[in-house]
């Protein structure tokens, strides 16, 4: 049997300079909100970005950046919003809003689907924000999405994160992704995050605070003044140090 | 729903004509399986398949196009329904969004015996090229 979609998925991925795939290993840690601001900061620093959300069962990238615009259906694919120049594409556009009951095989069929049928066009960057943990959205990503790739890991303080975090790590570095580094979120003074990072050979990108400020501008045509928040600039600081080309944003 | 087609077909076109490249022969014949749940248009995806093969170096190929019927089992009570049966009452924009993707059916179907959401697709989710069958070059 010849599964159509591989080709597609290769042709898609001949035009994505890189891939930037977000995890980490708790829910709740700030993976979605990293993602999609990496992504603005990216747009804002003159690249041209798509954010795949690939947490099938708690799509969160639609909401962050105001988005709920359906894809459009062209000859080329599905053609996905644009907010802020970032093209967000997330099943949340499809089942708007409904809940999303997937067992394993169906969520890589989704995933597949998402990757053959999205029409991103070129692209110098594409973000995908992974759900937490280390099962099929992972795993099906690393396999279809060859090419130019890495990794970045989003935790807290919190020993559960550290810990979950120490194992998407390790089954991100042995299916072959380079490692950017680890983000310590939420953070409050000189937190464990660092140690996790020098533990496991890779780097430390640094501390986003917490951010209270970040309530008021998560939600409907708030993707704009997302940047101008404090977690914005600290994160642009992380990104810089982990070699991504992005420019102040105030 | 037309363009969606027109990408399924090239795509389906490309891989055989890049399988048959792999394999250095020219394609005789191929079944393409197309599933209920994806409501593709099967008379156009023949249609298109057919003009996109003689661009694509396929023109001696024979090419089949059947629907694979849609079996949707539930996870909770072990009922299995049909396409209709799973279709049944949903709206023009949901069922849309199970044309792109089949699996969607759990999002916005309920067990017709149980009312679960536990939809597992057993058959008939999306496109499937079978049965290339390849001559040796001449």
């Amino acid at each position: 049997m010849i599964d159509y979609r591989d080709e597609l998925i290769a042709r898609r991925l001949r035009e994505v300079g890189y891939t930037l795939l977000v995890g980490g290993g708790k829910g709740g840690v700030g993976k979605s909100l990293v993602a999609a601001v990496t992504s603005l900061l990216l747009a804002r620093s003159g690249h041209v970005v798509g954010l795949l959300d690939l947490d099938l069962h708690g799509p969160s990238s639609p909401t962050i950046l105001g988005v709920s615009d359906k894809p459009a259906e062209t000859s080329e694919g599905i053609v996905p919003p644009e907010v802020e120049g970032v093209r967000v594409m997330s099943i949340d556009l499809l089942a708007a809003g409904r809940p999303l009951p997937l067992h394993g095989a169906a969520k890589d069929e989704i995933v597949k689907e998402l990757l053959a049928l999205t029409s991103f066009g070129r692209l110098d960057y594409l973000v995908v924000d992974l759900p937490p943990g280390t099962g099929d959205e992972l795993l099906s990503a690393a396999r279809y999405l060859r090419g130019r790739r890495g990794g970045l890991v989003v935790t807290t303080s919190s020993p559960l994160s550290l810990s979950a975090s120490r194992r998407a790590l390790m089954i991100m570095s042995s299916l072959g992704l380079e490692i950017l580094g680890v983000i310590e979120n939420m953070a409050s003074g000189e937190g464990p995050a660092e140690g996790l990072a020098v533990g496991m050979g890779v780097r430390f990108l640094g501390r986003i605070p917490y951010d209270g400020g970040l309530a008021g501008v998560v939600g409907k045509t708030s993707a704009g003044r997302l940047l101008g928040t404090s977690f914005a600039e600290s994160l642009r600081l992380a990104l810089v140090r982990a070699g991504l080309l992005v420019k102040e944003t105030r | 729903m037309v363009l969606h087609e027109y990408v399924v077909a090239s795509g389906v076109v490309d891989s055989v004509a890049k399988f048959a490249g792999s394999v250095g022969g020219r394609v005789k014949s191929f079944r393409v399986l197309v599933g209920e749940l994806s409501m593709l248009d099967i008379g156009l995806i023949r249609e298109l398949l057919g003009e996109m093969a003689r661009g694509a170096g396929l023109s001696e190929a024979s090419i089949s196009v059947e629907i694979e019927r849609a079996a949707i089992r539930c996870g909770s009570c072990g009922a299995e329904m049909s396409f209709s049966e799973a279709v049944e009452g949903l709206t023009e924009e949901e069922r849309e969004s199970m044309h792109f993707i089949p699996d969607l059916v759990s999002s916005f179907a309920r067990c017709k015996k149980c009312g679960g959401p536990d939809l597992r697709v057993v058959s008939g989710r999306g496109v499937k090229v079978v049965d290339v069958v390849v001559g040796r070059p001449e």
